[in-house]
């Protein structure tokens, strides 16, 4: 945990009194709502559907239990009874009332939360690789780089009115499980031929109306010229982004429209303009960044564990569990280890307060306080003692938080689509429930094997459709919901954006088409061939094919 | 949001959301409801066009916020909108059954009326 100073404390808390006074003075008709909607977005507050939503920032996915019980609290004051994990590690609440939302703020700043950057043209709430400071492929951890960057952008005077918004990534690993290549930029802490670690800066990703994969625009950036590069591109974008058009105003589109190189050939001029920096000042914020990160304190354990492998030969439930939702630790005699916010037939990133509380509890009993938000909207307990895992997964049980399928077919990413967004136009989450159910078989799944269903309701792409293995759309068609399906899409450091295969299909019709791909895959593949590596070595024509045809013979 | 004047089809009401807690509510006689069975239908432009200006007024007045008309069709059991879009704003979210709204869902302390 990164542990607030008087400054951050301070500054969060003057955020409440302002937003405060600005509630009071949109209520006593001094603000009309259009002077106040920025404010309140500034403050994470949108209006949905049926309701105001709260979006709680939740830098790098990083939460104590002390946090998360505040939560819970406000879970059940405040709301009803229930939250939401974004997928963007983030946590939303549904039903705050205007009138309780200062209150809301202040309950979270007496715990070092807020929801600053987590709505407006501004530099988003930064996030990072689930497994940051875990996993083994990792060259360095990636969260003081991630708390450097909030630091710095947080009301960032230059950058707090963009031309859209900006969403950052950071990892220090090899593997990408941050979405890396989907963001407007993105981090990944490497290591020169030199044997010097410094940054990879990838520009221009992003999901939405016009999916791109981001690309590399440095591939070495030596530590210490961090910000002020980040500062460049900054610059660029702000002065060349598209104002006119909020459909083109991502920088992706700037980065589309001028090429990488004239992209890059503008950031180094701006770089020239900044003039020389001192390397040594961020170097040594960030050493003392780090150094406000709470140390780990592991015990010294063998690399097995005797209780976990003969829990393991008892009960095969567990050993299936531990089988998809355990991650290798770095560290001997530790495991990460994932919790599926995805029960069958539930609503994908919902917990509700009873679950968060006890949450909170294992977390300080079996994980070192410690807590992660996943953006496939999982929850990950990071430090786990193997000889603790099997205690572990029985509480997980009785709490209806024991799902053994991570990374399987009904670990299925659905943003809230029409059940709340305002923006959406067709629902998500009923599709998410109907393919879960239809698969729920845990030895269908385990056959399966790794597949991640991704479902948006709108072309907004929160629900990351576009680099699911299978991508689902929710959007309007003749006065109904209907669902468009793409195929081949890769969220890793092979990101690729999916293929459409055919005309949408209603929403009852969605999980056959879905089996009807699964098959197509289970019939052809090669001994332990991956749905992805499948669909790869076949092309999606292939099962464009097949999905059409069966299509065919229904109607 | 709003619908355009141009091409609505008859009849409509008025939805809003509640400024203070946010909550769907419908135009009626006797000013807000949470009741979609109470809001009050407007069968031709002429009481569409007061509806527009009494949601207009309301606005104005800190009641409610992004006021709009939408097209409904009558049904036995009240107003119905045309579209899902607004169907499911009037029955709350689809996937827990608990939240869904009712209609005899008591007017809480923060309905306005006018
Ligand atoms: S993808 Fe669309 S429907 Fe889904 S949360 Fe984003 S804006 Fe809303």
């Amino acid at each position: 945990m990164y542990n607030y100073d008087q400054f951050d404390a301070d500054f969060v808390r003057e955020r409440v009194a302002q937003f405060r006074d600005q509630v009071g003075r949109r209520l006593d008709g001094s603000l009309t709502e259009e002077e106040f909607k920025p404010l309140r977005l500034q403050n994470g507050l949108y209006l949905q559907l049926h309701a105001y939503m709260l979006r709680v920032a939740i830098p790098y996915g990083v939460l104590n239990a002390t946090q998360f019980r505040q939560l819970a609290l406000i879970a059940d004051r405040f709301d009803r009874g229930y939250a939401h994990f974004t997928t963007r590690q983030n946590l939303q609440f549904n039903w705050p009332k205007l009138v309780d939302v200062p209150d809301i703020l202040d309950l979270l700043a007496d715990v070092d939360m807020h929801c600053i950057q987590t709505s407006g043209n501004c530099i988003r709430n930064v996030t990072a690789d689930q497994f940051a400071g875990v996993a083994g492929d990792e060259i360095e951890d990636p969260r003081p780089v991630a708390e450097l960057i909030r630091q710095w952008s947080s009301h960032h005077p230059e950058f707090s009115f963009l031309p859209r918004k900006f969403k950052v990534a950071v990892s220090g690993a090899a593997r990408d499980r941050a979405l890396l290549k989907a963001h407007d930029l993105a981090i990944r802490i490497v290591r020169n031929e030199a044997g010097e670690t410094g940054y990879e800066v990838l520009v221009g990703g992003g999901l939405g109306r016009t999916p791109m994969i981001g690309k590399v625009v440095r591939d070495f950036l030596p530590k210490g010229q961090l910000l002020a590069y980040l500062e460049a591109v900054m610059r660029v974008y702000n002065a060349e982004g598209r104002r006119d058009n909020k459909y083109k105003a991502r920088i992706k589109i700037l980065v589309h429209e001028i090429g990488v190189e004239a992209f890059q050939a503008r950031v180094e001029a701006e770089l020239r303009a900044i003039g020389s920096t001192s390397p040594g000042d961020e170097l040594e914020e960030l050493a003392r960044i780090a150094a406000a990160f709470d140390t780990v304190h592991y015990s010294r354990l063998a690399p097995r564990s005797e209780k976990f492998d003969a829990a393991c030969a008892r009960n095969a439930r567990f050993a299936e569990w531990a089988r998809t939702n355990l991650f290798t630790h770095r560290v001997d005699g530790y495991a990460a280890v994932t919790v599926s916010l995805k029960p069958v037939g539930g609503v994908p990133g919902d917990m509700t307060a009873a679950q968060m509380r006890l949450f909170a509890e294992l977390a300080e009993r079996f994980s070192l306080d410690e807590i992660r938000v996943t953006h496939a909207q999982n929850l990950v307990l990071p430090h786990v003692r193997l000889d603790d895992l099997h205690a572990l997964w029985l509480e997980l049980v009785d709490a209806d938080l024991a799902t053994a399928n991570v990374g399987l077919i009904t670990d299925i990413i659905a943003c809230p689509g029409l059940d709340y967004c305002a923006l959406a136009t067709a629902r998500s989450i009923p599709i998410a429930q109907a393919i879960s159910t239809r698969f729920a078989d845990a030895a269908r799944q385990a056959e399966i094997g790794p597949l991640q269903i991704k479902i948006s309701g709108c072309i907004n792409a929160c629900g990351h459709h576009h680099v699911g293995h299978i991508g689902i759309l929710g959007l309007e068609k003749r006065g109904q919901e209907s669902y468009q399906i793409t195929l081949g899409g890769d969220a890793t450091e092979n990101a690729a954006i999916g293929d459409l295969l055919g005309p949408g299909v209603s929403a009852q019709e969605v999980p056959d088409a879905i089996e009807r791909i699964v098959d197509h895959y289970l019939a052809h593949r090669l001994t332990d061939e991956l749905f992805i590596d499948t669909v790869r070595r076949l092309g999606v024509d292939e099962f464009r094919a097949a999905f059409l045809g069966a299509q065919d013979e229904a109607a | 949001m709003s619908v355009s004047t141009k091409h609505r089809l008859l009849p409509v009401i008025l939805i809003a959301n509640d400024l203070r807690s946010g909550d769907v509510v419908f135009y009626a006689d006797e000013g807000w409801t949470r009741d979609l069975g109470n809001a009050r239908v407007a069968p031709d432009q002429a009481s569409a066009d007061v509806l527009e200006a009494a949601g207009a007024r309301s606005v104005g007045q800190q009641h409610v916020v992004d006021a709009y008309l939408i097209e409904v069709e009558p049904t036995r059991d009240g107003p119905r909108p045309r579209h899902f879009r607004e169907r499911f704003r009037t029955t709350g979210p689809t996937i827990y059954p608990h939240l869904a709204r009712r209609a005899d869902a008591p007017a809480q302390a923060a309905a306005v009326s006018e």
